[in-house]
């Protein structure tokens, strides 16, 4: 039980100078509401917001500390030009902005709108306005250069809603409040605070799970911090997909699904075939996990009243990820777990997003393939793994041109090192970043983006799988700096320069030909007031929209939870079911089980660490972020650490088939035997001081972005579960043993 | 009675910079900060002067007595702290 701290009116104030507003953080899924006390241009405190329905008072660290990075001396605050030698010069935005039109027309005259290039990071997500006109930018481009950060995250889950369900965005989520037993596999939420799922005071949420008598099992190479609090079976790294498919093997055989389950379910003979290949010993063999243990698992799975398998990082960015989470969902769906109290629910939201992205012809899988690789598109964008080789690569359609906003691909995306090479040869290259960080710094031009408490809006995404669904939409709570520009209305400018009506709808770019200008805010409220909770313009007038919502000025609850009993409604194939069966989820079965793991040459597997205080790659400038001097740790299991003499604090370089970091070793059991955990993020360079200061080396050196490499039905990278070996750099005390199987390289 | 820190806390250590007689841990300097989740307070040391209640940017913070009902268990999580640390 989560209390609600104070009920007082958060927004009451005795100083008639200082204006309070209610907003939602827009750092990370949380999306936790968030008070925040403004007196002229200069924020007082961001606070939780007790009142919020769904985040109920809980904030964390980063949120509340994010006023510093609007005020941060290293924030870029004008347009910016790069000389030839490296160093920036500042423009006005006019001239940047004709500039970057020019240029940009002059590219599509000679090659066409499709070797213009669109990257949405992930703050984007956030900015509603922003994400529809990169869009529909990428519309009336008609260009396949359109890559989203979701292609290092998400895109697994992408692939498959929409193939069993007829919509990517249609992401069941865990019913934490009621669920008897829930097993996370490869997710950390008590650091991440929940991602695809959006649950207030999330470790609570979870305790709470134990205190009513149920039980959180938490599957992972690593005893997390969730892992400590629960019960921790650790797991080989990348092997989620033989751990799933035995345990949905084990329950076809006991007799799942029962029959009123079966009748919403299409496929099931071929998933029995699919997983025929997991036997307890195969499983126990790939997974490290004894099958006695995995039988038990799945026996107290189906016993429960209400039980969920929920997937996350670990589960999503291994080489079999979209795999891995179609064996989730059938894995939910046979044992009675879908769209039931305390299983996996279907979410529901202030706007249809399913419905939107529909409508706007967002949705869909497979109906092109990228230019160099033939890999399939996922709602219509191209993976980040895919846009070195496009940049490489000359012909048709070569991707020339670039335009980033609140993305640093360069520190995020697989193959950092070739990437960073690539965007380096685009004929122009745009950034929108309050930073100069490891991609802007390479950029013709960085133009200074508002950031989100600064600019009017709500979270989009992360209100369709949230456990309490509420409405908000919030103003700007502060103005922004006098040189920083929306994403919006920077999209809409260099459009407008170039010609173009930047929408996905055909009907909307041919009203802007004539004049007539419908904004991405505007038809995002047209969603609103036109669905389920909508005002229908004053036809419904205790209906919700805009304005109504700003008057308001805070969340407003829309049910205590969301629906059950929705699974034929929500499903959008013909006969609403859900489709088992599909080729694709053969041939990725077949291709696991003839991987080969066990590389003599790399005997270690690499996983990355999410840290409480970071987020990816853009919070390491805020010195109270910061502080306890934090560094960058390689935690290395003591038996993998005793044979290479290796202790706290050495250096140590760890090299893969792709690339090598040079880092600082900590010896610890945290990781099982075999598998070092590294932070991602971290190993800066540009001109955010602080991060560059904090050290540590960039884990994406370590990826790739090749074919062979990467999930291939949805290009997602693999980010975890690598194969390594470490080469010690200095030690006080010589290796325990001469018996050190692995060769290094001469360190570079 | 001494203040407590609840569950809520997200290891913020904004308290820890107001407490004028150095009673929360662990704070930036202490080892285990990095990865602390949340912060506590020595029963015996702290003189009740509320200081970190204001400074607190999530409301982790009460009077023992006025702890909210799920979290009464947090008064003798802070002390034990303190008695584990120092074993």
């Amino acid at each position: 039980m989560t209390p609600t701290l104070s009920p007082a009116d958060p927004t009451s104030v005795a100083d008639p100078s200082v204006r309070v507003t209610r907003t939602s953080c827009g750092i990370c899924e949380a999306s936790c509401g968030l008070v925040v006390r403004v007196r002229g241009d200069e924020v007082l405190d961001i606070r939780p917001d007790p009142l919020h329905p769904n985040s109920k008072g809980f904030a964390c660290s980063k949120g509340v500390q994010f006023h510093h990075l609007r005020d941060d001396p290293d924030r870029v605050r004008q347009p910016l030009r790069r000389r030839a030698d490296g160093s920036f010069e500042p423009v006005s935005w006019e001239q940047a902005l004709d500039d970057i039109g020019r240029r940009l027309k002059a590219i599509i005259a000679r090659h066409g709108g499709e070797s213009v290039g669109l990257y949405g990071g992930n703050p984007i997500v956030w900015n509603h306005e922003a994400f529809s006109l990169l869009l529909g930018l990428g519309a009336a481009l008609k260009t396949r250069h359109l890559f989203a950060a979701a292609s290092v995250d998400i895109n697994n889950y992408y692939v498959v809603n929409q193939l069993l369900y007829g919509n990517n965005f249609c992401s069941l989520f865990p019913d934490v409040e009621r669920t008897r037993f829930m097993v996370i596999l490869g997710g950390n939420p008590v650091v991440s605070h929940g991602s695809m799922m959006t649950v207030g005071h999330v470790r609570e949420a979870l305790q709470d799970i134990v205190r009513r008598g149920g039980r959180v099992v938490v599957i992972d190479p690593r005893r997390s911090e969730t892992a400590q609090l629960f019960e921790h079976l650790p797991l080989r790294p990348d092997a989620d997909a033989w751990l799933v498919a035995a345990m949905l093997r084990l329950a076809l055989q006991r007799g799942c699904p029962r029959p009123e389950v079966a009748a919403t379910l299409g496929g099931l003979a071929f998933l029995q075939t699919l997983v025929e290949v997991a036997t307890p010993t195969r499983a126990e063999q790939e997974t490290g996990i004894p099958a006695a243990r995995i039988e038990q698992l799945t026996r107290d799975f189906i016993a429960a009243d209400g039980a969920v398998l929920y997937g996350r990082w670990g589960a999503s960015l291994g080489q079999f990820s979209t795999l891995t989470k179609y064996l989730i969902e059938a894995f939910n769906a046979v044992t009675g777990n879908l769209d039931r109290a305390g299983g996996a629910l279907f979410g529901h939201s202030m706007i249809d997003i399913e419905k939107l992205m529909r409508d706007t012809g967002q949705i869909g899988y497979d109906r092109w393939r990228t230019r160099v690789e033939g890999i399939p598109e996922v709602f219509g964008t191209a993976p980040l793994a895919t846009m070195a080789a496009e940049i490489e690569t000359p012909g048709n359609g070569q991707l020339r041109a670039l335009l980033v906003s609140h993305g640093n691909p360069a520190m995020s995306g697989p193959g950092g090192r070739r990437l960073e090479r690539a965007l380096g040869q685009l004929e122009l290259l745009v950034s929108m970043d309050p930073y100069l960080t490891e991609t802007s710094r390479l950029a013709h031009y960085v133009l200074p983006p508002t950031l989100w408490l600064e600019r009017e809006g709500f979270p989009i995404f992360t209100m369709a799988h949230t456990a309490v669904p509420y409405a908000q939409w919030s103003p700007a709570s502060v103005r922004p700096p006098e040189g920083a520009r929306d994403d919006g209305w920077i999209f809409a400018e260099i459009s407008r320069r170039i010609g173009v009506v930047p929408s996905p709808l055909a009907l909307v770019r041919g009203l802007g030909r004539l004049g007539i200008t419908l904004g991405a805010r505007t038809l995002t409220d047209l969603a609103l007031r036109t669905g389920e909770h909508g005002d229908w313009f004053g036809l419904r007038p205790s209906g919700l929209s805009r304005r109504k919502l700003l008057a308001v000025g805070g969340p407003l609850l829309l049910k205590p939870r969301p629906p059950t009993g929705v699974l034929r409604q929500r499903i959008a194939h013909r006969d609403h079911r859900v489709h088992l069966e599909h080729p694709l989820f053969a041939a990725e079965m077949q291709r696991l089980a003839q991987r080969q793991s066990n590389d003599p040459a790399y005997p270690l597997h690499i996983i990355s660490v999410r840290e409480l205080r970071s987020h990816n790659s853009w919070l390491h400038n805020i010195p109270k972020l910061m502080a306890g001097e934090r560094v960058q740790r390689l935690r290395v299991h003591p038996q993998d650490a005793r044979p290479l003499g290796l202790h706290n604090g050495d250096r140590v370089r760890v090299e893969s088939r792709h690339g090598a970091v040079e880092v600082m070793a900590w010896i610890s059991d945290e990781v099982m035997p075999g598998v070092v955990a590294l932070p991602h993020g971290w190993g800066h360079r540009g001109g955010w001081r602080r991060a560059v200061e904090a050290g540590g080396a960039a884990f994406n050196d370590l990826t790739s972005s090749a074919y062979v490499d990467i999930d291939r039905p949805s290009g997602q990278a693999q980010l975890t579960g690598i194969a390594v070996r470490l080469c010690p750099l200095s030690s006080a005390t010589p290796p325990a043993t001469d018996t050190v199987t692995t060769s290094c390289s001469p360190s570079a | 009675m001494p203040y407590v820190i609840a569950a809520p806390c997200v290891a913020d250590y904004s308290c820890v910079e107001v407490c004028p007689v150095n009673c929360i841990a662990p704070g930036p300097a202490d080892p285990g900060f990095a990865k602390a989740e949340q912060l506590y307070i020595n029963p015996a040391l702290c003189i009740h002067c509320e200081a970190c209640v204001e400074a607190c940017p999530v409301n982790a913070i009460f009077e023992t007595k006025a702890l909210p009902e799920p979290w009464k268990a947090y008064a003798q999580i802070n002390a034990d702290y303190f008695t584990q640390a120092a074993r």
